[in-house]
């Protein structure tokens, strides 16, 4: 271990964070850079990390391990597999553009900086940390910001937004903590190291029903339907940057917690529960379509697209098939990007016009060709669209689920058609057709910063979409483990009984 | 390097010009378009030089080429080509269709501001079909079916300030999105079958009886969902009318050698799937004939020129599923390449009348023009007797030989056919009739407020009308004696715009000949289906003189009509009794209503029930109802909080004494504890 | 030999006149020092037990010196509190202070 790669991408944001303290607020442009820098350090690392990552080798690699409180085996112990690599590339990504996206925040800007870096760091954090007790707290020390970012530099509702979040997030995080107290206690080794954690056998009915309770607790942070009513607010109510980091990273945060800890400790518990996830994620997807089919609020729109598109990535949890749970978590890296440029989008739309009802603009791509050709990708990465990263994270998840629930699976289908019809309407309403206002003529397009915002994010999803098996690849190796826990107690592949039998008859 | 390597260049080529134009040459119009016909010019001819070795082999084996895409667990994703006679014909009409379709846009685009994405699109677009065409896996050609519906969005939305062009993208994108959802699951459940997406590994499977025959029909049909919705067949075309809006050229690539024509060649391509199945084929085969019924009954009461074109297409593709589904493998294959030359040209002509005329679409508008634009009148006759199949133009072979086919298997669809049939001769003539012949309409090009021709794209702003700076100095023109003035102002025939025309034109005359029967090394040498059935059919003299004879019965019946109206409407809508059925072809069958209904009423119905229950119940009930129960709780308790500090000492003090109370009294122990201290 | 029932009821004395005076006085420097009463009866417990039950071991004196210091803080914070509300309202009556109120 020659140097520290996993901490140094977690660390710069936070390390951005202090540097800026010591500026003047008054000198904004400074305090701007110095973000810029750090985030782009940390999106440096990240990339190194995905090259740098031994295929071959696999398992957990850049160790990094120091005691920390050794009394209940609390270690501050960092590293990084597959699924943690292109998480951190996520984190980075979002925060690079998130703070090019927040460059015409005039409000407050180093306070903004410190806020958003330091939320930054801390989901970072907790894509890197392998001791349970320090992804705990790296998860906690992701609401305090969140909360902050919301309550400061948000628009309508932004008070009840901002609370509402860190009312259900604690919540979240409240039965977790629970979850790790019996974890530590029933395991009795003194360790929570996920490694170690893995190791142990636990008895069946610990697995139920500690599975249960992590995955109550990390789903309010995915969200599953019915946790999910936090969202649609927090998301709307967020500044650019923030609904950004919080689609594009927090939503993965709860769904990792899944993965990471819920299933790799307890696949026992995860087959136990697999059905009810299933049915919970087609709900998502399908309620959350028609939900983000009714909003008139583009904001709101795009953020229950987001329980929709979340929901592909459950079903894929659900499936517990190699090819459903690399779907699942390629869709946190495409949906991720997506999402982060669909309200990139959406809040650079509204600085200008200053409204968020669809109805309300109409025909801006005349104006703001370059803000309405992103638009357009980001809706039809929405779409699924080959080309798109989330292509490739969809039909893995299709292929995964389809074998196992062959019905949900096709309801779940479903849902790219109506998908399509929601996220193109949009784009009609907001974008195409004549001009409405006639005071959005002379609306700015893209500025410089909003070029790197755009740029670099469809830069990554059209990589993804056309060459996904750098990332895919790191994904299965993350998932190799898991694959062998669950290679003798999952369910039989075919459920295609009625398929089966109606072919017998003829 | 492999003589067939060459079809990946025929395959990138196009792609290259399209990132070379987003990405380069987006402000230099000029280089753009000569970008995109360069690249896909160098992609037809290279097609033709393959096609020249297709020739002179026979028998080629299929030459496939893979390279690893991606894997996850067991699935393993792939992307190849291959070439066979069938790939190469196809790639061929492909390119050489769309080359002279990107050359008359340049004429045809040329004052447009969006001239060089145009052209980016269209190689996009060209790109994406080729791959359609070259892929050899099932998902490969799903990802360029969706590709292909993504350029087709871009490209009918192209003006997308028009309301109607904005809705008409969407709209083709989302129904031909319902078909693709089909698709999908077909492709899922043949690989929860099969383990693989190429073609050649479903088929082996098929052929060892691997699949159940019952989930083998699913399998076919939700895979010809796809087709379906691309090749716009009963229930899903109402979206091919609409595609209208895009610029004339894009219609005619759309409708003639790309988008729609997919779906049929999918079908030919896979056949070794649909053919495994008699109900697959069965429901592909009474798909077609109902579509083609359908729409050539509506296209007979259109009165905008392209969409008369578009129900023609509708019909003939639906011709072609029918051959295919009735085991006419050879001539639904030739139908569908003839179909491309034709149909282009007729699209294009109908683009050049518009382009020469002002702009205008509406047929009742014209009249007379022939000696006004005699090329593009003299293709679109040619175009027009190819298109109802008249002995010896193009058309004829390919219908013929469809027409042989359902005679053999399906005496029912042979009637129907034949129907369609005379359709088609009437409503081609009755458009040839009413623009070229009989007596100018009394409009004139004036003034005529919101129309919905294709002029939108030269303004800045939509609404401040149609008028093109050519039409200025028309616009005193009111009166007939001025039209002789407006008249002058018509433009002459561009070049760009004749050259494509009359190529295009050779094929449509003359390239039927490939499929005359018992020609040596005629098409069914190349492109034919397993031995003896679905191959080469024979000639069946009364199939063709009778065909012939309703072909001429219909253009008399058209010219007798139409040759000698007087007045600027059709004289059908008013007469007596027929008029109610032509009111129904003229509204589609209340496709459009009945759908619009279902989805105003049901889809954005429900969806505004969930959004009321989303923000009413979860965030109203859920949310804020728990957040308020504690709210008033904690209210309650509030009352405690007076501020007197002794008042709080005071009940601090009882509780401890409480506490002592309880503990003394659990605890006997604890007092003789105490007690025990005490002494 | 004074016994521990003794000092029990001299410290139950001082504490009960001390919580007295804390409950009801309103005066807040009064009550500051029944606070000072309270914790010396409990001193006098500490070292009471310490002596009879354990007297080699000097913990309950420990403990004593240790409250002393705390109280000694107290006692200090608590003086400049009550000057500071001097200061501001000119009374040092507690009854006018219910800030707090809920």
């Amino acid at each position: 271990m020659s140097c520290p790669v996993v901490s140094a991408t977690v660390f710069a944001p936070l390390a951005g964070a202090v540097l800026i303290t010591c500026i003047p607020a008054a000198r904004k442009e400074a305090i701007r850079w110095v973000a810029a820098v750090a985030t782009a350090v940390s999106l440096g690392f990240a990339i190194y990390m995905v090259f740098a990552f031994d295929l071959a080798k696999g398992g957990v690699q850049f160790v990094e391990e120091a005691s920390w409180l050794p009394t209940f085996g609390i270690k501050y112990f960092m590293g990084a597999d597959g699924i943690s690599v292109m998480l951190l590339l996520l984190t980075a990504i979002v925060g690079f553009t998130g703070v090019f996206a927040s460059w015409g925040i005039q409000n407050r800007v180093k306070e903004f900086y410190i806020t958003f870096l330091s939320l930054t760091f801390a989901c970072a954090g907790v894509f890197a940390a392998w001791d349970l007790f320090l992804l705990f707290v790296f998860f906690e020390l992701a609401v305090l910001p969140k909360f902050v970012l919301i309550s400061v530099w948000g628009s309508t509702k932004k008070e009840y937004a901002a609370m509402k979040l860190a009312l259900y997030l604690t919540l979240g995080g409240a039965i977790t903590m629970l979850g790790i107290l019996i974890l530590y206690f029933t395991a009795g080794i003194n360790s929570l190291d996920l490694l170690e954690l893995g190791r142990h056998n636990f008895t069946h009915a610990q697995q139920v029903w500690l599975f249960a309770l992590f995955t109550l607790g990390f789903a309010i942070q995915v969200p599953i339907v019915p946790l999910h009513s936090w969202l649609p607010d927090a998301h709307t109510g967020a500044p650019t940057a923030g609904s950004m980091i919080l689609a594009g990273v927090v939503m993965k945060l709860g769904a990792y917690g899944i993965i990471r800890v819920a299933l790799s400790l307890f696949p026992e518990g995860a087959v136990a529960w697999s059905y009810l996830l299933g049915i919970l994620a087609v709900i998502c997807v399908v309620y959350a379509a028609f939900v983000a089919m009714g909003q008139k609020d583009l904001k709101y729109m795009i953020a229950n697209s987001s329980i929709s598109h979340m929901g592909y990535s459950t079903l894929g949890i659900a499936a517990l098939t190699l090819a459903g749970l690399a779907g699942a978590l390629f869709q946190f890296f495409a949906h991720g990007i997506m999402a982060a440029l669909n309200f990139a989008i959406a809040g650079m739309t509204y600085d200008r016009t200053h409204t968020r009802i669809m109805a309300a603009m109409g025909g801006l791509a005349k104006v703001m060709p370059v803000l309405g050709v992103a638009f357009v990708i980001g809706a039809l990465a929405s779409v699924g669209l080959p080309g798109t990263a989330s292509f490739w994270a969809e039909f893995s998840v299709f292929v995964g689920s389809f074998q196992i629930y062959p019905v949900l699976a096709i309801i779940a289908i479903s849902g790219i058609v109506f998908t399509a019809y929601y996220m193109l309407r949009a784009v009609q309403r907001v974008y195409f057709e004549p001009l409405k206002v006639k005071e959005f003529a002379k609306l700015p397009d893209a500025s410089w910063y909003d070029w790197v915002v755009i740029s670099v994010i469809i830069f990554f999803i059209v990589a993804m979409g056309v060459y996904p098996s750098l990332m895919m690849n790191l994904v299965c190796s993350g998932l190799s483990p898991i694959m062998n826990d669950l290679k003798d107690i999952a369910p039989a592949a075919s459920k295609f009984t009625w398929l089966a039998t109606w072919g017998g008859v003829q | 390097m492999e003589l067939w390597q060459l079809a990946w260049l025929v395959l990138f080529l196009p792609l290259a010009s399209f990132l070379i134009i987003s990405l380069v040459t987006l402000p230099y119009r000029r280089l753009s378009g000569l970008v995109t016909i360069f690249g896909i010019g160098a992609s037809a001819v290279l097609s033709i030089y393959l096609l020249i070795h297709v020739l002179a082999d026979p028998h080629m084996h299929a030459y496939q080429d893979v390279w690893h895409w991606l894997t996850v667990g067991k699935v393993q994703i792939d992307f190849g080509i291959m070439v066979d006679p069938l790939a190469v014909i196809m790639m061929t009409a492909v390119t050489v269709v769309s080359t002279l379709i990107q050359i008359y846009s340049q004429a045809y685009m040329e004052d447009d501001p969006g001239y060089s994405k145009f052209f980016a699109f269209m190689a996009l677009f060209t790109f994406s079909m080729l791959g359609i065409v070259l892929a050899n896996n099932l998902l490969m050609i799903y990802i360029f079916w969706e590709m292909v519906g993504l350029c087709s969005y871009l490209l009918i939305g192209f003006w997308y300030f028009k309301p109607s062009a904005a809705a008409a993208a969407k709209k083709a994108f989302v129904v031909t999105r319902f078909g693709d959802f089909g698709f999908l699951l077909g492709v899922l459940l043949l690989f929860h079958y099969v383990g693989a997406f190429a073609y050649d590994d479903v088929v082996r499977v098929i052929g060892a009886g691997g699949i159940p025959s019952a989930a083998l029909t699913v399998c076919a049909v939700l895979v010809f969902c796809g087709a379906i919705g691309k090749s716009a067949q009963f229930p899903l075309h109402v979206w091919l009318p609409d595609a209208m809006e895009g610029p004339t050229p894009v219609s005619a690539l759309i409708h003639a050698a790309t988008m729609v024509a997919a779906g049929v060649y999918m079908v030919a391509r896979i056949y070794g799937l649909f053919s495994a199945s008699d109900q697959a084929m069965m429901v592909i085969a009474y798909i077609g004939g109902i579509t083609a019924f359908l729409a050539a009954s509506m296209a007979m009461a259109q009165s905008r020129m392209k969409r008369i074109v578009a129900y023609s297409t509708c019909s003939h593709l639906a011709y072609m599923m029918m051959a295919l589904g009735l085991g006419g493998f050879t001539a639904g294959v030739f139908h569908l390449i003839l179909h491309c030359f034709f149909k282009a040209l007729l699209f294009l002509c109908s683009g050049a009348v518009m382009y020469l005329y002002f702009h205008e679409e509406n047929i009742w508008r014209m009249g007379g023009l022939y000696k006004y634009m005699k090329v593009t009148a003299i293709t679109m006759i040619l175009a027009g007797l190819s298109n109802v199949g008249l002995f010896p133009f193009a058309g004829f072979f390919s219908k013929d030989e469809i027409l042989v086919v359902a005679k053999e298997a399906n005496m029912g669809l042979y009637i129907l056919g034949s129907l369609v049939a005379l359709f088609t001769a009437f409503y081609t003539f009755r458009l040839i009739f009413t623009v070229f012949f009989g007596p100018r309409s009394e409009w004139s090009p004036v003034g005529h407020g919101h129309g919905h021709g294709d002029d939108h794209g030269h303004h800045e702003l939509p609404d401040i009308g149609n008028v093109r700076p050519s039409q200025v100095a028309l616009m005193e023109a009111v009166d007939p004696v001025a039209r002789a003035e407006s008249d002058r102002h018509l433009k002459k025939e561009p070049l760009t715009m004749t050259i494509p025309l009359s190529i295009l034109a050779v094929f449509a005359v003359f390239a039927g000949f490939w499929g005359w029967p018992g020609l040596e090394n005629g098409f069914s040498t190349y492109i034919s289906w397993g031995h003896g059935h679905g191959g080469e059919h024979g000639f069946n003299m009364f199939v063709a003189v009778l065909s012939n004879v309703i072909v001429i019965i219909g253009m008399l019946a058209a010219w007798a009509i139409y040759g000698k109206r007087k007045n600027a409407a059709d004289p059908l809508s008013e007469a007596p009794g027929y008029k109610y059925i032509y009111r129904v072809f003229e509204r589609k069958y209340y496709f459009d209503e009945i759908y619009l209904w279902f989805i105003r009423k049901i889809i954005d119905a429900g969806a505004a029930v969930l959004a009321w229950f989303e923000e009413n119940v979860f965030t109203g009930v859920f949310a804020n109802g728990i957040g308020s129960l504690f709210m008033e709780i904690g209210r309650s308790f509030r009352l405690f909080q007076n501020g007197w500090v002794q008042r709080y000492a005071l009940i601090l003090f009882l509780g401890v004494l409480v506490l002592v109370a309880i503990l003394v009294l659990n605890e006997p122990g604890l007092a003789v504890a105490i007690g025990g201290v005490m002494k | 030999m004074v016994s521990l029932p003794c000092y029990f009821g001299i410290s139950t004395l001082l504490f009960t006149i001390g919580l007295f005076g804390a409950l009801t006085k309103r005066n807040a420097i009064v009550v500051l020092m029944c606070i000072e009463l309270m914790l010396n009866a409990v001193n006098m417990n500490l070292v009471a037990f310490s002596r009879f039950m354990d007297p080699g071991a000097l913990l309950g004196h420990l403990f004593v010196i240790f409250t002393i210091a705390v109280a000694a803080a107290e006692v200090a914070v608590g003086l400049a509190i009550v000057i500071v509300l001097n200061r501001h309202r000119d009374t040092v009556n507690l009854d006018d202070f219910t800030w707090l109120k809920g």
